[in-house]
This record gives C-alpha cells, structure tokens and sequence, in this order.
C-alpha cells in the first residue's frame, strides 16, 4: 500500500492530472493570501495602505505561485514545493506578528 | 523551459482556459456594451431626451427653494448632481428622499416616476455577476484571476516557444489570431482582469488581510479601511437662525476662481439657509481625472453658504494614496467622465478579446474532432455556440421588452430579465435540436439583425424623433446608439448572408440524426 502510494507521487507525468492540478490551484491561493498577508503586516501606514496593496497583489501572485507549483515533473515535488513554502510562509507571518 | 514544464503550462492554459472562458466570455461582452452605459441609458430614458448644451445654467437659486420645500428633502444636506457625461439631468436628492430631475436648460420638473434605466441595470447585472444569486460576483472575480494566470501562460508560451514552432503553429488562422489578440491585448487584460479580480473576488474575501493587521480582532475590512478611504464630511450642528444664503451663482463662481482646475460635479448643501450653512463644491481635476475620480476621490472647495468665505480646500496632494491607486484603478475600470473616442477604443478591444476567447475554444473544439467518441464534445460544442453567440440575440430581445412591456406592469424588470433568459434558452433548444452549425448561426445572425432594427424602429416610435432628427435637435447619445443599432442590425444581416461560404464549420456538423 505504502509503495502504491510512494509510486504513485514520485511517478515523472508527462502531462499534468487531476491531482497535480488541484495541488497547483489550492496550494497557489494558499501562499499568495499567506504571503500577501505577511506583506500587510510588514507595511507602515494605516489600515488602508497595509491592506489594499496587499488585495491589489494577491491576483498577481496566484498566478506566479501557481505557475512555480505546476513545474514540478512528479506529485511528490508538487506537494514539497507547496508544504515548504506554506511553513516558511507560515513561521514568517507568526514572527512577523510578534515582533510587529 | 524544460519540455514537461512546457507540456504542464499547456495543458493548464487549456484547462483553466475552458473554466474560465464562459464567465469570462459574458462578462466581456456585457462589459463592452457597457462601456457606453451613459449612452445606452439617455436611450432609454425619455426623460433624458434634451439637447446637452453646455452652456446650461446650472445655479438654479429660483427653483431650489421651491423644491425643497415641496419634495420635504433633508436641509441637512442637500446634494445637487450637476449634468454630466454620464446624466445629462440635474439631480437634487437628499439622504433616504425621492430625488428630484431636473432639465438643466430650461429648469423643468422631469417626470421619471414612469421610467427605469431597465437595460443599463440589467447589462450591468449580467456583467458582474450579480444574476447568480450569492456566487455570481466572486465567481467572475474568479473568472478574472484565472483570466490574469491565462495571460502569464500565454505569455510564457510565446516568448519559451522557438521560431520553428511557430511558424509551424502560426498556419493555423485561429492560432495565429489567438496569440497576436492576446499579446496585443494584454494590457487591456491586466486592467480589466485585475480590477475584475479586485472587485469580484477581493473585496469578497478581504478577511485574513483584515485579521493579520488587527491583530486578529476583526475580519471586516471594511470596517478597517471605510473610515480612512470613505470618510465622509460630517453634518453641521442644527443651527434655528435662518439666514438667506449667497446666490448659489456666485457661489460657483467664487468656488471656480478658487479652484480653477476642478470641474464641478456635485454640490453639497449643509444647512440649507441657516446660520452656520456650508457649501461644498466637489469634483475632478481637469488635468488629471484619473487620479480624481468623483466616485472614489472627489476633491472639494467648502465655502461659506453667507459670505463665500473659504472654509477647506481638498487638492490632489493632500489626498490619501491609497485613494489615489483606487481611484486610477476604478477610472481604468469604468472611464468614468470619459469622452466617445476613449469609450470607442475600448469596446474594439473588447470586441479583440470576445473574437480572441472564440479562437481560444475553437482551437480546442477543432482538436477534439478527431476523437473516436465524439458525443460530450458535441453537447459542449453546441452549448458553447448557445452561450457564445446566442447571447446576442437574447440581449437585443432584452433591449427590445424594453419598448414593448409597459412601465406600469407589476415586477417589470423581473419580467424583462425572464424574457431574455426564455429567448437565450430557445437558442439552446434550437443548437441542440438543428443539426447543421451553419443553419444554428444563420438563425442566430438574422434574428439579431431583425431585432436590433427593430430596437431602433420602436425608440424612434416611443420617442416620435427621426434618427438624423435626433443629430439635429442635439441628441447626440441617442443618435450614436441609433446609429450603433442600425449598424449592427446591417452588420449581422451581411455575416448572415456570407456566414454559409465559411466551410470550416461544417466540421462540426452532427452526422446523424437525433
């Protein structure tokens, strides 16, 4: 079973399926509203200039983390790719709302 | 590029594509006949029907006391709409009360308790989204990020692909005219894309941007970010002492000697005719609209409703920058102010963009041709043909309910909205039952040019002015839309007669019976 599944995420896809697709879209709404809402807290200003930049950004980001996700030649990369950053993004936002 | 990275940025610009086409598809054709909203909605507003002079008198001191007495409206505040590109009536409101239009020439009373902007509203409707109940808006904000990572792709697509490719791919007409629009269009895309995206789907889902910056104390950013952007002027404490105001005329002028470079578009009374009275003069900068819009970051001169004195003076620098982006995000959006050459420009790039999403899908229709089973892709198919161009018939039966239902009839609009939808559902059933593409179209071709002329016949009828008339009497808008009608009706009649020499359609004829 455990190899079934090992096969399965490290098998080379030539074409990208179903679940590296989902991987790509959720995992690139995820990070660009995790790293967007980083940047709204390391912003100076008030509410207005901390939020807005960051709504007007996020758009612009799910397509660059999800083009970078969807570069990945196995599931198992995808899925990496996605959980690294999401727990860099993720320890970054919790330092930055302490220290900030 | 590595190759399977080529191979996966492919296949996820098909996909995505094929999601996002359909939404994206209605909005771009609704968005770009509402491009010329203010037009449309002098069409179909009798009471709009005057000649837009600009030497129009404006201040009109006589009048206002009278109506504000009669209409019982709010001395509070008092808001006065002057005529603009986008209503050429001047409009006298105040908060919760009836507003009151006004002919700014000849300073008569319009009766507009027995008509509605029905088409505007409602193209606006299909345009954002808001005819799906609950999703609609944040669905096409949806549609608008995926149209932005379409683009990206795209771009990617073109620049990583080599010469050879190319030139091999450039063979295919749709292929060619799919990527030249899209790399002409792109500018066109990330302003409406982004902007879409913006106000579809971010301010929908604005709350972790609320929670990380407050600390995780509240989710609204609204909230948060209102009182800073919308802060609006406070009322004044009730004064009882009466005093008769400056002439407003004066007013005006003193506010235009101050600020010479602010078009006036709304004044704003406080206190009518009393002691402590205050008026406020507030619009855009002729020089830089963009940055000013009205809607988002008006800027103002308040004088002194007595004395003319000046009591604050709002200019561009002092305004928030935040402001300022929105406004030139909104102003790219809505041209909000913008004269018929600007609003011309961007409905033939929304025409591009509605030909480049056909090519798009036609590109993956003509791929699956040669599948063995061919049975989804046919449903799909036919349904795409319904949705892509049976939509324009349905909207000309729209605009022509419009002149037909009566305005008395209880739940009009609703009734209107049904009408359109029957009429786009007939063009369903018909490209399911019809088993010839091009017999589909050319019913499609011919019943938007009948209905499109007959658009124009009845608005000629209902308003009883003849179309080079309404040039001569100083209807400019309705005249472009007449004009706009007429032409398109002869557009759509010449595509219905030349439609059956185009082969390439046959390929996705039915080749047995139901």
């Amino acid at each position: 079973m455990l190899r079934k599944i090992q096969n399965f995420l490290h098998e080379p896809k030539s074409q990208i399926g179903w679940v590296h697709g989902f991987i790509a879209c959720f995992g690139a709404v995820v990070l660009s509203y995790l790293s967007t809402m980083i940047l709204s807290v390391l912003l100076i200003g008030d509410f207005a200039q901390k939020i807005i930049p960051s709504m007007i950004l996020t758009p612009i980001l799910i397509s660059i983390w999800g083009i970078w996700i969807l570069f990945s030649k196995t599931r198992y990369l995808a899925i990496k790719k996605f959980i690294l950053a999401l727990i860099l993004l993720f320890l970054t936002f919790i330092t930055l709302i302490k220290v900030f | 590029m590595q190759k399977s990275n080529k191979k996966y940025l492919i296949r996820a610009h098909t996909i995505l594509g094929l999601i996002a086409i359909f939404l994206f598809y209605i909005s771009t054709y609704f968005g770009t006949i509402t491009v010329f909203k203010p037009y449309i909605k002098a069409w179909e507003l009798p009471s709009a029907h005057f000649a837009s002079n600009n030497k129009f008198e404006h201040i009109i001191d006589l009048k206002l006391n009278q109506i504000i007495k009669q209409n019982r409206l709010n001395i509070k505040n008092i808001e006065i709409n002057l005529p603009s590109e986008n209503d050429n009536r001047l409009k006298i409101s105040s908060q919760n009360q009836n507003s009151v239009y006004l002919n700014p020439n000849t300073k008569e009373i319009l009766d507009v308790s027995k008509e509605f902007p029905t088409i505007s509203t409602l193209f606006n409707k299909f345009h954002t989204g808001e005819n799906i109940p609950y999703i609609g808006v944040t669905l096409m904000g949806l549609a608008s990020t995926i149209m932005l990572f379409l683009m990206f792709s795209g771009l990617i697509l073109y620049l990583v692909k080599s010469k050879k490719t190319n030139e091999i791919q450039n063979k295919n007409f749709r292929f060619k005219w799919h990527k030249n629009f899209g790399i002409i269009l792109s500018p066109y895309v990330i302003i409406f894309a982004l902007t879409g995206a913006f106000i579809g789907l971010m301010l929908r889902t604005s709350s972790p941007f609320a929670l990380s910056t407050s600390e995780f104390e509240t989710a609204n950013m609204r909230a948060l970010v209102g009182p800073i952007i919308f802060k609006e002027k406070s009322l004044l404490e009730d004064n009882k002492k009466r005093q008769k105001p400056m002439q407003l005329q004066k007013l005006h002028e003193i506010a235009q000697k101050n600020y010479p470079e602010l078009t006036i578009t709304k004044i704003n009374i406080y206190n009518y005719r009393k002691k402590n009275s205050q008026t406020v003069f507030s619009g855009f900068l002729k020089n830089n609209r963009a940055l000013s819009l009205s809607k988002i970051n008006p800027l103002s001169i308040t004088l002194n409703s007595k004395t003319g004195e000046i009591i604050e003076k709002k200019e561009l620098k002092n305004t928030h920058s935040i402001k300022r982006t929105l406004s030139l995000f909104y102003w790219l959006h809505f041209q909000t102010n913008e004269t018929v050459f600007i609003r011309v420009i961007f409905f033939l790039f929304g025409i591009l963009m509605l030909v480049c999403l056909v090519f798009a899908y036609l590109l993956w229709a003509e791929k699956k041709l040669e599948k063995e089973d061919k049975s989804y892709y046919e449903i799909l198919n036919r349904f795409s043909l319904a949705l892509l161009f049976g939509v324009i018939p349905a909207s000309a039966t729209l605009m022509l309910s419009h002149w037909i239902i009566p305005i008395s009839m209880f739940d009009r609009i609703v009734w209107i909205e049904g009408i359109f939808y029957i009429s786009w559902s007939f063009f369903l059933f018909y490209s399911f039952k019809e088993q010839s593409f091009i017999k589909i179209l050319k019913v499609m071709l011919l019943s938007s040019s009948i209905l499109f002329f007959f658009c124009f016949i009845l608005h000629e009828i209902n308003t009883d002015i003849l179309l080079f008339e309404l040039l001569n009497s100083g209807l400019k808008k309705q005249f472009f839309v007449d004009l706009g009608l007429v032409l398109s009706s002869l557009i759509f009649y010449f595509l219905y007669k030349k439609i059956a020499s185009f082969s390439y359609i046959k390929k996705f004829d039915r080749k047995t019976k139901c």
